[in-house]
């Protein structure tokens, strides 16, 4: 579902990051490791296709996303690839479902309420589905990201540090519904973090 | 969805949208009440004026004069001698002299006695009945039969003065022959009979207080409407009034023109006022807004994280601008008729003067444009801000 070859990105002037080829099929699970500075955010960023490699390609559903342009890697992007975020990103003004079909409107798909409601009775937060985003706590805005990413049923999700800021009980949690729920609609999951936590539990690992 | 959004944020900041569309709504409204009040008194002022050359009464301020005489809104200077005016008729340059008498009402609606040419003078057409011809028969203008509720043949007694509250003459009633036909002019609001009725009144009183003074004293009116054969008569004969005969001669052009002059210099520092009024709403538009897209950059990167166009989200914020100015319009162009239909109150009470109530004038339409460039000139800088956005280094900021 998703390889890499040979990517190599650079900021400005500063030093070249080189990564390993990394392999992912659907409804495995792949553990990118590594200390901070190692370039794991970086990585990630640009296998979801936020940033453009300086060489090397990212293939996802056998396309290779480097020949796409600008508009059509967007777009490839919002059907594809599922993302959940370090700290929970909303738009604040709209509510939880609200947010969650959001990602159908920006996806061009047709806003489907009822899988939102599903993903949310899957998450246990349907009876979150109608408040505002601020008034969750930080586990409950977590599983929301989860829901979001899951909306248009990508083949890749990735998620960055998502246990990070929760306790045992819940990063135990988090990574069962994600390990779950991208092997229902059978996507690829990739999890970048320095949580050992989640080392003992997946055994298909890449440390940078 | 995306109006759902707009819609969302305007109302997650409730006080600074109020706060935009209130300055914007002060500031239309402070301009479309100038432009509604201005047009319409300009209207009014010259459709009255229109072939009146001069107007002739006693000495004193010749604006008074104009307003009394052709307005019907002012006190009169005074009185004139009837005779005066005989040399005024012959002379060749003269085509016409409307002698007008007036000092009593009915219910506050002036009773003016004057000749027919001046009913024809304004293309006064009867809905009912006909034209005066004895003395003590009035034909009332549109306004005054609607307002009083008159009649064909109702009968009414006359008071002293211009004002409601005067002396009644209980004795000699008037007799409604003729209701006219409303055509937007001063004589909507008239009573017009023949000047002997006037002098017929007054001959009553004035005998009674000073009995024995001679008899053509009293042929008194209160200013003749003067038109001329030729623009000649403009330039000799007003001077030839003020120099040689106790009365003034006014020139309503002249006057009339003075007095928008006036006006337009509290007309302009209003206008001035309210444009600024516009462009502070089109700041605080742009405080918002660029406020607004500083605290939701990372809402605006996750958008387009997931598969957001810079466009529609471009559109998106300038939306939110112009839905704000454009609220502001509405709301404004709304008071405005609201300020307009109370002023209209007013001056009605005050004036038997009525403002109307018009739809979108010619100019609140260049108002509407004035507010969309505010709306998009203040939206446009915090929606460009949406082009410099980068995603990855957003997102990975914590």
């Amino acid at each position: 579902m998703l390889q890499t070859n040979s990517l190599k990105f650079s900021y400005q002037n500063s030093q070249v990051f080189s990564f390993p080829d990394i392999c992912c099929s659907s409804k495995e699970t792949l553990l990118i490791l590594g200390n901070s500075g190692t370039g794991k955010t970086t990585l990630l960023n640009l296998l979801s296709l936020l940033l453009n490699p300086a060489e090397g390609n990212v293939n996802i559903n056998n396309i290779n996303t480097s020949t796409l342009n600008e508009k059509t890697r967007t777009d490839f992007r919002a059907k594809n690839v599922g993302i959940v975020f370090q700290k929970p990103y909303f738009v604040n003004a709209l509510n939880v479902s609200e947010n969650l079909v959001l990602a159908n409107y920006l996806g061009n798909y047709p806003i489907d309420k009822q899988k939102a409601a599903e993903l949310a009775q899957n998450l246990g937060f349907h009876h979150l589905l109608s408040k505002k985003v601020q008034e969750l706590s930080g586990g409950e805005q977590q599983r929301v990201c989860i829901a979001r990413a899951l909306m248009n049923s990508p083949k890749v999700i990735f998620a960055d540090e998502p246990t990070s800021a929760l306790d045992d009980e819940n990063c135990e949690k988090v990574a069962d519904l994600l390990e779950k729920q991208s092997q229902i609609i059978g996507a690829a999951l990739i999890i970048v973090t320095h949580d050992y936590r989640l080392k003992t539990r997946f055994s298909n690992q890449i440390t940078l | 969805m995306l109006l759902k959004i707009v819609w969302k944020n305007i109302w997650a900041k409730k006080l600074n949208s109020f706060l935009c569309i209130l300055l914007m709504m002060f500031g239309i409204s402070i301009i479309s009440l100038l432009i509604n009040i201005g047009n319409q008194l300009q209207d009014k002022f010259s459709k009255n004026i229109s072939g009146i050359d001069m107007v002739v009464g006693a000495k004193g301020s010749p604006l008074q004069l104009i307003l009394s005489g052709v307005y019907q809104i002012d006190a009169p200077t005074g009185n004139i001698p009837m005779s005066e005016l005989q040399s005024l008729q012959m002379n060749p340059l003269v085509k016409q002299v409307f002698p007008l008498s007036m000092g009593d009402n009915y219910q506050g609606f002036r009773i003016v006695g004057t000749i027919h040419p001046y009913l024809k003078h304004f293309e006064a057409d009867y809905a009912e009945g006909v034209g005066f011809k004895t003395n003590m028969e009035v034909v009332i203008g549109s306004t005054v039969a609607k307002k009083l509720k008159l009649k064909l043949n109702d009968s009414f007694a006359s008071s002293h003065g211009l004002e409601k509250e005067g002396e009644a003459h209980g004795d000699k009633k008037y007799k409604v022959v003729g209701i006219l036909k409303s055509n937007n002019s001063v004589i909507d609001n008239l009573i017009l009979c023949n000047l002997n009725s006037i002098w017929e009144i007054h001959e009553h009183e004035d005998v009674e207080m000073h009995e024995g003074e001679a008899h053509e004293e009293k042929q008194n009116i209160t200013c003749a409407l003067v038109k001329f054969r030729s623009p000649m008569g403009l330039m000799t004969i007003p001077r030839l009034i003020n120099q040689n005969t106790q009365m003034q001669a006014a020139l309503p052009a002249i006057e009339i023109n003075r007095l928008f002059e006036l006006m337009g210099i509290g007309i302009d520092a209003f206008k001035a006022l309210a444009i600024a009024i516009m462009l502070i709403s089109g700041i605080s538009v742009f405080v918002t807004l660029y406020n607004a897209l500083k605290e939701r950059k990372y809402e605006m990167a996750l958008m387009l994280s997931m598969g957001g166009k810079r466009l529609v989200l471009f559109f998106m914020l300038m939306l939110e601008g112009l839905i704000l100015s454009i609220s502001g319009f509405v709301l404004g162009i709304i008071l405005s008729r609201i300020g307009l239909f109370l002023a209209s109150r007013l001056l009605d009470q005050n004036f038997n003067f009525n403002l109307h109530l018009t739809m979108l004038q010619k100019e609140e339409i260049y108002l509407l444009i004035a507010a969309l460039l505010v709306g998009i000139f203040a939206a446009l800088i915090p929606s460009l801000g949406i082009y410099k956005i980068n995603i990855s280094k957003t997102l990975a900021n914590d």
